[in-house]
């Protein structure tokens, strides 16, 4: 397990390494950069310059890079230029605030996803299994921002049930902590909502076709010999099965998952790391924006690790492949 | 056949109908039905109207018709997926073509790189382009979604042409001593393309939705190009007063994506599971 798990962490830092470069050399590839909108009769073309040479930016890219890469190692992301303040800073304070998005809808996203997918595999073709296809195929070709829209729309601004925006009533002090958790409960619940929404139904597909899959195997039919129930078969055998692969779909689902959730978090101005970003990339405050995409990179590729490790972990032949 | 397979094969007709009839729409464009999607009617009168005979789609804040609007960003929106969708289709069977014929360690190296494209959220990346650049014009986004999504497409195709290079036909063209390209491009190409075409397909519905995205929070084409995003962009100010503007766009991209995703579905092989790979 340990050579496993060390060999895993290579192969996540390499990737890492990838990631940031490949979004450093096509943003540098890109014509343009962060000053070359500043309207040249209220800053002069000396400060335009100036500006570039504080940032590093006239610096060739052979220089720029390594350089980047080493203050990203230390930790170190520069200044935000919008906000003033230290990019880490800002990070500090957004990225638990994601977390209290994410993880929730997670959660609730995979258990909904794998009970309706377990459901339909069992009953493969029938006229409810058909039904429930064409429902998640529907929510899935729609882009999140748009059900958090209509979310919004419907259940805040014309039912008034939720709030529109936001993680906590602006100004509030909270007496104690059950009012606290009762505000955060309110404002999350439309933001968890669509995001669990559209992760249960991508599970769910994979989910059924997993079951699918798996019913059709031998020791299923073993199981069925010895006289095991439809419903034992399905719960203990069939799920063991599954469990594998459905945390490797997790894997592969982490990066659209990550940039959808940043576009719902825009919608419902979650304070947020996605609504943070979008923010960022409209002021073109471009140390936060290339520190997000960072530490959104190497969040899906700590995801992805996690996610094979959980396969290899409740995989039945115990089979551990790095 | 079985019934459900009949009863595949007929949604998967009508999807494709449905879709002919949009992309029929779009290429016609809106002008050919007397509309303009950039002209504003009287500004006192035809301001954020409701759908009515004249303008079935109702109006905007800026008294343009909503249906000309959306004919417009239909255009916009489908052009760019096709254009990225065939960069990615190029650039994803070469790659995959090569890492399937190439020996072991190059081909190791190659996944890598597909397995870290695969791991890197192309919305943060497309949007950290977007920052440093401003607004791009629609032919330099499909560009960017097209270089940053090739990588399902190529694992696939490697993973086929493997399969492909161990079987006789191959094999025996290779032992009458065919040239490497040949080999491939008469030999195994053919027998990788319905696999190819299927990929492609299912890189259309993922792109539509993200280019939506894009443009929804301002990072895409610049106005006054509008693709579906923008539409709807525009909806969000008025939540309450003008429900068409929201309703008719959406109606439109959920039906799109639907059609190509069931399209897609429909002929994809039973025993694949592209995505699971």
């Amino acid at each position: 397990m340990l050579r496993f798990a060390a060999a895993r962490a290579r192969q996540t830092a390499i990737v890492a390494i990838i990631v940031t470069s490949l979004a450093f050399f096509l943003v540098h590839a890109a014509p343009g950069d962060p000053f070359s909108t500043i309207d040249t009769s209220v800053e002069s073309a000396a400060a335009r310059a100036e500006m570039r040479v504080r940032y590093g930016l006239d610096r060739p890219l052979y220089q720029q890079y390594p350089a980047m890469l080493m203050n990203f190692a230390r930790g170190e992301f520069g200044t935000s230029f919008s906000q003033s303040r230290p990019v880490s800073a800002v990070l500090a304070e957004v990225i638990p605030d994601t977390l209290l998005l994410m993880l929730p809808a997670l959660t609730f996203g995979v258990l909904l996803g794998v009970a309706l997918g377990t459901w339909q595999g069992a009953r493969a073709g029938s006229s409810a299994d058909r039904g429930w296809s064409t429902v998640t195929l529907g929510v899935l070709s729609v882009p999140e921002f748009l059900i958090a829209l209509i979310a919004a729309t419907l259940f805040a601004v014309r039912l008034g049930w939720f709030p529109a925006t936001g993680m906590l009533r602006i100004g509030a002090t909270h007496s104690s902590f059950a009012d606290l958790l009762g505000d955060y409960l309110h404002h999350a619940a439309l933001p968890v909502a669509t995001l669990t929404l559209t992760i249960a139904c991508a599970v769910a597909r994979f989910q059924r076709t997993a079951v699918i899959g798996a019913r059709s195997e031998e020791f299923v039919r073993t199981a069925r010999a010895k006289g095991a129930t439809d419903r034992r078969i399905i719960m203990t055998h069939v799920l063991r099965r599954t469990a594998a692969s459905l945390c490797a779909i997790l894997g592969l689902l982490f990066p659209a998952l990550i940039g959808g959730a940043a576009i719902v978090e825009d919608v419902f101005a979650w304070p947020g790391a996605g609504h943070t970003l979008v923010a960022a990339v409209s002021s073109r405050d471009y140390p936060l924006v290339i520190a997000l995409v960072t530490v959104g990179s190497i969040a899906v590729c700590v995801g992805s690790a996690l996610a094979d490790a959980a396969a290899a972990w409740v995989s039945p032949s115990g089979a551990v492949d790095a | 056949m079985t019934q459900a397979s009949r009863a595949g094969r007929r949604t998967g007709i009508a999807a494709a109908v449905v879709l002919a009839i949009i992309v029929g729409i779009a290429l016609i464009g809106p002008t050919s039905f007397g509309r303009s999607a950039s002209d504003s009617g009287d500004l006192r009168t035809d301001r954020l109207s409701p759908p009515s005979a004249a303008h079935p789609f109702g109006t905007d804040a800026s008294s343009r018709d909503v249906m000309a609007r959306v004919v417009q960003g239909t255009r916009v929106s489908l052009g760019i997926a096709v254009l990225s969708v065939g960069i990615l289709f190029v650039i994803g069977v070469a790659w995959g073509g090569l890492s399937g014929l190439a020996p072991a360690a190059a081909d190791r190296w190659m996944m890598r790189l597909v397995d870290a494209l695969l791991a890197t959220p192309r919305l943060l990346i497309v949007l950290a382009v977007v920052a440093f650049t401003g607004r791009l014009a629609a032919p330099a986004l499909a560009l960017l979604l097209g270089l940053t999504g090739w990588a399902q497409m190529s694992r696939v195709v490697r993973a086929r042409v493997r399969e492909v290079r161990a079987s006789d036909h191959v094999v025996a063209a290779r032992a009458l001593g065919t040239p490497a390209l040949s080999l491939f491009l008469r030999h195994i190409l053919p027998e990788v393309a319905p696999t190819a075409f299927v990929m492609a397909i299912l890189a259309a519905a993922a792109v539509v939705p993200l280019e939506a995205s894009l443009s929804f929070i301002g990072a895409s084409v610049a106005p006054p190009t509008a693709s579906w995003g923008v539409l709807l962009r525009d909806a969000t100010d008025h939540p309450t007063d003008a429900w068409w503007l929201l309703l008719f766009p959406s109606v439109v991209i959920a039906t799109t994506v639907m059609c190509v995703n069931m399209l897609g579905e429909r002929l994809q092989p039973r025993d694949r599971n592209f995505l699971a790979r």
